[in-house]
């Protein structure tokens, strides 16, 4: 793609977002409503589908200007999701898998965004440089006895160089504490669209892959047990991101938003 | 090893493990605010810190009062001597 055009999907895809978050803003008040009064929804769950439904309908628009792959297949909840982080848009790309009672265990920055944290506030998002290790603990125990889905980017930052950094350990702690299922959670193609350091959209392929839980029953009542669920889930999400790349994503578990 | 190589030991595989600059490992940093640790990083502090000096670390009230580096090294330093019986 010449680079007038770049400019010009980068610059739409702004304006875009842009957009989409105003007209997401006008319509959180009565959709939340909604979501409360005609579905009974708690406050956090409510909220939390808003924020998916923000997500998909992003993922559906960002669709019009590159091909993304979404992830339409079933992932159980409670579950503790485990994702790389490629790209400042890896939140965004939530919507383009099937749960949407998600909680994210983030590090303090996102919530400085203006616009969103009332919503991540509300949502009851985790938030790592609050919270004390105990409180934490006990906050994602909560949320997968409530039946939701743990969101954490174990890698605890963007990556620089497009591999997969090293797996931090303390998600896999609380899914072998919980004894729920660690489900992998795989963006790819998502470095090419923002990479970090970058402000400049470049369009380009993504999918969104849910892979299998990781298999932990063997580990599960060894005191190093995270650290070794940790490096498993690291090498699964290693080489599915490594074969996306030489043979193209798998279609049988994709709905193909846009080719 | 001598008080001095310990704390320094320690600088160096936190500085590894969670990519910190080691100019601001001092002992007045905190953790959180300093040198950015979240909470579920202490998970990884205990997995590093056992497997370098081969000691187990529970959750006593030492522990869960450290908030700078000093204060680890402080930790680190006396759980060593109660090790060798000192």
């Amino acid at each position: 793609m010449c680079l007038a055009l770049r400019l010009a999907a980068s610059v739409a895809l702004y304006a875009g977002t842009f957009l989409w978050t105003t007209v997401g803003m006008m319509a959180a008040g009565p959709v939340y409503l909604f979501l409360r009064l005609i579905h009974r929804m708690g406050r956090r769950e409510a909220v939390r589908k808003l924020i998916w439904l923000y997500g998909r309908g992003w993922v559906t628009l960002a669709g019009m200007f590159m091909p993304i792959r979404r992830h339409d297949g079933n992932v159980a909840s409670p579950c503790v999701l485990v994702a790389n982080h490629a790209s400042f848009f890896d939140t965004y790309f939530l919507g383009a898998q099937p749960l949407w009672n998600v909680c994210m265990a983030l590090k303090g920055w996102p919530f400085r965004i203006p616009c969103y944290v009332w919503f991540m506030r509300a949502a009851g998002y985790l938030n790592l440089d609050e919270l004390s290790l105990e409180e934490t603990l006990a906050a994602a125990q909560a949320e997968l006895t409530n039946g939701a889905a743990l969101l954490f980017f174990p890698e605890g930052t963007r990556s620089r160089d497009g591999r997969v950094g090293r797996f931090r350990t303390g998600a896999f702690l609380i899914a072998l504490q919980s004894a729920v299922p660690v489900v992998p959670l795989c963006f790819w193609g998502t470095r090419g669209l923002l990479p970090r350091g970058s402000w400049l959209i470049r369009p380009t392929r993504i999918a969104v892959r849910a892979l299998a839980p990781v298999r932990s029953e063997d580990v599960r009542h060894r005191p190093d047990g995270h650290i070794l669920l940790a490096r498993r889930a690291r090498g699964i999400i290693s080489v599915a991101l490594a074969e996306m790349a030489t043979n193209g994503v798998p279609n049988n578990t994709f709905k193909e938003e846009r080719t | 090893m001598t008080e001095i190589e310990i704390v320094d030991r320690i600088n160096f595989v936190l500085a590894e493990e969670f990519e910190i600059d080691p100019d601001r490992m001092t002992p007045t940093a905190l953790f959180k605010d300093d040198l950015g640790l979240d909470s579920l990083d202490a998970v990884d502090m205990v997995v590093v810190l056992e497997q370098e000096f081969k000691f187990k670390i529970t959750k006593t009230e030492a522990y869960q009062a450290i908030r700078t580096l000093g204060d680890l090294h402080a930790f680190v330093l006396a759980r060593r001597a109660e090790a060798s019986g000192g």
